[in-house]
């Protein structure tokens, strides 16, 4: 009986999905086969790092998994959505309410304040953001006295730390993160990652980041290797030197 | 969603006003078309409504024939008319009215007013009570026999003295009389212009109409308590067959309407040019949103990336396009005004002088005038901002090439010579009978197929006009040629807008030359003696036949021909049709009408000459018979006396003047065509005929060289006023040039940094802008020249059946219009040159 009244294990557990994921580019002799056979999980309430060579399809991973782009076959979750069976409207209004992005640059509309960028995606849902969670989020990412000015008054570092409040400000089931502090300076990097780490084991917020920067990757509670389209090793807790030396067997 | 798009509006000011600058230009002429005419249109109700505002009963001859071109010929009715209505119970005053051409003579002997292209100079019986519509000044006095009243603008522009004896002429000729008084009209000097000399009644009939004993209309002032629907009953029920009683309010209604129908004419020569200015700041628009969409293709696949719908960044981009469609159209409104007034003037320099009181605005104007604006914006808009819904999200992250595509596509090609082919079957439809609004869509199809071919030819042909270019610009005119080649779209849509702009002038360019061609010719052929007298009246007024009787008579002159204008119901058909009266005696002297049977020294009273197309349409032979109607109310039988094939000059029927002069109109010689006997020199025969010719003041000698050349002259005039208003096409399209470059360099920021930082200097750079300009604008004139050309002779073989024979392309004017379009080119360029010149180099290089 005892096992009866046992809930099943369910699978929110796992944030995101990928099952025998594949995604070809071109056809013919120019094919490219930037995903070949990829299937993994992201659990929820972690800081995964996806690393790997250029050319090594993690970008491509990303995409997909966020519906930003399509598999050519196998299958992409969020939650428990089948992204592959998903129109465009459908896709555009997941990526609103339950997905949050980071991009490396272009992040924010530069006509927008900042804090019209971090309630960007709740005006274009047509609902009020909650002012209690933005001033939360503003003030763990430090940019609390930010808000009013426009994205050409803000350093870069807290032009990606108004992008990840945008992110978060959904509450969603994950946020992607592609290659976040590429364009930022050491110091600056260094601040956005441990505010991400802090909102990971703050808010339990799940985040899924694509780096080159073996030192963002060391922020992570796993990491992801890819080479050529499939996932090579994995890490968990890794510490710097060990990336490092993942890297150099790669050849990145 | 609405504020973003709001704000990023706002953020783009100075990219939008370009197009919004275009978009005003087109609503300004069209709400200045429609206030112009509207205010003409006030005018002169207000000014009927004046002149009959006492009169309760019209009375006038039933019998009433269409001149052509909205004006209309009535005949008159017995003079005894006044009195048998004066009897009638129930009318309280009842005045003959007479009215007929008169010029007043100023006092430096120039006759004032120009009849065939302004108001008309009128002659007019006195009528006093309160009949009449004329006040007379302190210090006046109504006419007596031998005097006469003038209207005070003509009192003060003739520089004239009361007490004077003054000059008028008539059709009996010039007359001289005594000036006793002015008059106002209401509180106005001249009644729109016009000129008014008032006599008494039968000095008005003696030198109006030639001592007949009639009258145009008798008005009548019903008496105390009599209603006007009362007392025109009753008037109406003693008048004789042929004379009818209108009241006071239908005559009003009558000639307001027949002004209005006048005015439409005008209004929609006009309106035609407003449309070409807002088909052009169409393809300005379309171009400006295509090139903002690609600029903001980032923004936007960011928006759709966080979650904005494909329809929410689609109406953004339409939002934007309604609050520059909606601020556009409220501006040029305004604008309008200004524009109404231009107009005017415009009109005005071109000899076509029409009175105007207080500008009337109306709703209408408003609601059209703001409802065109922004719907042409949206229109335009529509294209490029499904263009943006279609960004795909990841653009936000990769770099997507801005459309930079060589637009090479065999949709392309077939979607745009579709268009042109359709284009080219409407026009010709159109021109070979179905209506000119088939022309103009034609036209417009034509101009949208050559502007989507038009990628497909930029490359090449930028690269290839541009390549002397290259040679002689050297680095910058390299960079130049490249940048104007390196997108296709964007140039050949840039060029688009020039491109209509430029066919259009060249079109009619190539008509005007033309038909110049065509009128020296007709001349040289038709017209064989050697002098003209002509006045510039053309329907109404003109010469004193005495003229023609005293050349006639003189040693020097072996022939004087006075030809007039008249026209008549063809009783067969029940339409009514123009004739060119002549003297037998002299017209066979002076013109050689290609007579093929009969002749025209022959043409007897009763007799017609036909043209023999018309008489091969009608089955007419020597002989036949037409029966014409006149407006005296008379019906004549004539005879087919010959056929002749020249039509240019003599139209479709010659009848003499001892016929015309018994259909009961005022007799006019529009011109007089004189053939010297050659017994004297030339230049002492011109002398005696200068001589005859001085009392007339508004007729004036030319010799046939002189007269020739001054017909061809009149097309140059229409030439430039349609120049003129095409102007406001073309500044639409060199805006359209001016932003699209604009755009560009904005894109080009980075690109131009880098030029600057490895050593290009700021004059190269500028310079590359401007050679740029030059290539695009020149591939738009050279397009716009070639269709312009096709479109001219198009135009050209369909007037062939009217007699327009030639084909002229006028190279000289062609070459100029191609450097005013390349010049004009460049001088849009001039500001955006001097901001990519003065580009902060750091700050270039460092932009996004």
């Amino acid at each position: 009986m005892a096992a009866v009244l046992t809930p099943a294990p369910t699978t929110t557990a796992v944030a995101a999905r990928a099952v025998d994921a594949v995604k070809v580019y071109g056809q013919g002799a120019t094919e490219v086969r930037a995903l070949d056979g990829v299937t993994i999980g992201f659990e929820t309430g972690r800081l995964t790092a996806i690393m790997g060579p250029s050319g090594s399809g993690k970008s491509t991973l990303l995409y997909c998994l966020a519906g930003l782009d399509s598999l050519t076959s196998g299958t992409a979750y969020i939650g428990d959505t089948n992204l592959t069976t998903l129109n465009d409207k459908s896709l555009t209004v997941l990526r609103r309410d339950r997905v949050g992005f980071v991009f490396q640059a272009f992040n924010l509309v530069p006509t927008l304040t900042a804090a019209e960028n971090i309630t960007l995606p709740m005006a274009l849902a047509g609902k009020r953001a909650d002012d209690a969670w933005l001033q939360t989020l503003a003030t763990s990412l430090r940019i609390q006295d930010r808000l009013h000015h426009r994205p050409s008054e803000l350093s870069g570092g807290q032009q990606q730390r108004v992008a990840a409040a945008r992110a978060m400000l959904t509450r969603p089931v994950l946020v992607f993160a592609d290659e976040p502090t590429g364009n930022l300076d050491s110091r600056a990097a260094t601040e956005l990652l441990e505010l991400t780490r802090a909102a990971v084991e703050g808010f339990g917020q799940t985040v899924v980041m694509v780096t080159h920067d073996a030192r963002a990757a060391s922020y992570a509670d796993r990491v992801v290797f890819l080479a050529d389209g499939r996932i090579v090793e994995e890490l968990h807790h890794p510490k710097l030197d060990d990336i490092l030396d993942q890297l150099k067997g790669l050849g990145a | 969603m609405w504020k973003i798009a709001l704000k990023s509006t706002l953020a783009k000011k100075r990219r939008l006003f370009g197009t919004a600058l275009s978009v005003m230009i087109g609503v300004a002429f069209l709400a200045g078309t429609l206030v112009f005419t509207d205010t003409i249109g006030r005018t002169f109700d207000d000014l009927f409504a004046g002149i009959y505002d006492d009169t309760d009963t019209y009375v006038r001859s039933e019998t009433s024939i269409d001149l052509g071109q909205g004006a209309s010929q009535r005949g008159r009715i017995p003079g005894d008319m006044v009195a048998t209505v004066a009897a009638v119970p129930g009318v309280g005053e009842a005045e003959g009215l007479v009215a007929g051409y008169a010029q007043i003579v100023g006092s430096d002997g120039d006759a004032l007013g120009n009849p065939g292209q302004g108001a008309p100079t009128l002659g007019m019986s006195h009528i006093s009570g309160e009949l009449s519509p004329w006040q007379l000044t302190d210090g006046s006095r109504a006419p007596g026999p031998g005097e006469v009243v003038i209207d005070r603008g003509s009192y003060q522009k003739g520089d004239l003295t009361l007490g004077d004896t003054i000059t008028v002429l008539t059709q009996t000729g010039p007359h001289e009389f005594t000036l006793v008084g002015t008059a106002r009209f209401g509180s106005v000097d001249s009644p729109g212009g016009a000129s008014v000399a008032l006599f008494d009644l039968p000095t008005a009939q003696q030198v109006l109409l030639g001592g007949a004993d009639e009258v145009d209309a008798v008005m009548v002032h019903a008496a105390p308590g009599v209603s006007e629907e009362d007392v025109t009953a009753s008037i109406a029920a003693v008048l004789p067959d042929g004379v009818e009683a209108l009241t006071g309010s239908e005559i009003i209604a009558e000639t307001q309407d027949l002004m209005r129908e006048g005015l439409s004419f005008l209004k929609t020569f006009l309106l035609v040019f407003a449309v070409i200015a807002l088909v052009v700041a169409c393809f300005t628009i379309y171009n400006t949103f295509q090139i903002i969409v690609t600029q903001r293709s980032r923004e936007m696949a960011l928006l759709r990336s966080v979650g904005a719908t494909r329809r929410q960044v689609l109406w953004a981009q339409l939002l934007e396009a309604v609050i520059l469609g909606v601020t556009a159209s409220v501006i040029g409104l305004f604008a309008g005004v200004a524009v109404a007034g231009g107009l005017k003037a415009m009109m005005a320099a071109f000899g076509i002088d029409i009175p105007a009181g207080g500008t009337v605005f109306g709703a209408r104007t408003a609601i059209a005038a703001m409802l065109v604006g922004t719907i042409v914006t949206i229109a335009s808009a529509v294209f490029p901002s499904l263009r943006a819904s279609k960004v795909p999200p990841l653009a936000a992250i990769r770099d997507i090439a801005a459309d930079a595509g060589g637009g090479r596509s065999r949709g392309r090609l077939i979607q745009g010579g579709v268009l042109t082919l359709g284009g080219v079957i409407a026009f010709v439809a159109g021109l070979t009978g179905s209506g000119l609004l088939l022309v103009g869509v034609g036209a417009l199809l034509i101009f949208v197929g050559v502007f989507v071919l038009g990628p497909l030819i930029a490359r090449p042909v930028a690269r290839s006009l541009g390549a002397p270019i290259a040679a002689v610009g050297g680095v910058a005119g390299v960079i130049a040629r490249e940048n104007a080649g390196r997108n296709p779209k964007r140039t050949s849509r840039t060029g688009g807008a020039l491109m209509v702009g430029v066919a259009l002038v060249v079109a009619i360019t190539v008509i005007a030359a033309t038909a110049r061609d065509w009128t020296h010719d007709v001349f040289a052929k038709q017209f064989t003696g050697d002098f003209v007298v002509s006045s510039s009246a053309l329907g109404f007024g003109g010469i004193s036949p005495e003229l023609a009787t005293t050349l006639n008579a003189m040693p020097e002159v072996e022939a004087a021909a006075g030809i007039r204008i008249g026209a008549a119901r063809d009783m067969e058909r029940e339409v009514d049709v123009q004739y060119i009266a002549v003297d037998p005696a002299t017209a066979g002297r002076v013109f050689d009408i290609g007579m093929t049977t009969g002749s025209l020294g022959a043409l007897t009273e009763n007799g017609i000459l036909v043209d023999n197309d018309r008489a091969d349409a009608r089955g007419l032979a020597m002989g036949d018979t037409i029966e014409f109607g006149f407006v005296n109310g008379t019906t004549r039988t004539l005879t087919v006396e010959g056929i002749y094939t020249k039509d240019d000059l003599a139209g479709a029927y010659v009848v003499s003047h001892a016929l015309h002069e018994q259909t009961g109109v005022d007799q006019f010689d529009f011109s007089v065509y004189i053939a010297t006997t050659g017994d004297v020199g030339a230049a002492s025969a011109e002398a005696a005929i200068a001589d005859a010719t001085a009392p007339y003041a508004n007729a004036k000698l030319q010799s046939r060289a002189e007269y020739i050349d001054a017909q061809a002259a009149q097309i140059d005039q229409i030439l430039n006023l349609m120049y003129g208003l095409l102007a406001m096409a073309v500044i639409v399209a060199l805006i359209s040039i001016a932003n699209s470059i604009s755009l560009s360099i904005h894109e080009r920021t980075r690109e131009l940094g880098l030029l600057r930082a490895v050593g290009m200097t700021r004059h190269q750079i500028g310079s590359a802008v401007r050679w740029e300009a030059a290539i695009v604008a020149l591939l738009g004139t050279t397009l716009g020249a070639a269709l312009g050309v096709c479109f001219g002779w198009a135009l050209s073989v369909t007037l062939r059946h009217e007699g327009l024979m030639a084909f002229n392309i006028p190279g000289r004017s062609l070459a100029v219009i191609v450097v005013i379009g390349v010049l004009g080119g460049v001088i849009a360029s001039v500001r955006p040159a001097w901001r990519a010149a003065h580009l902060d180099v750091l700050r270039a290089i460092a932009t996004e």
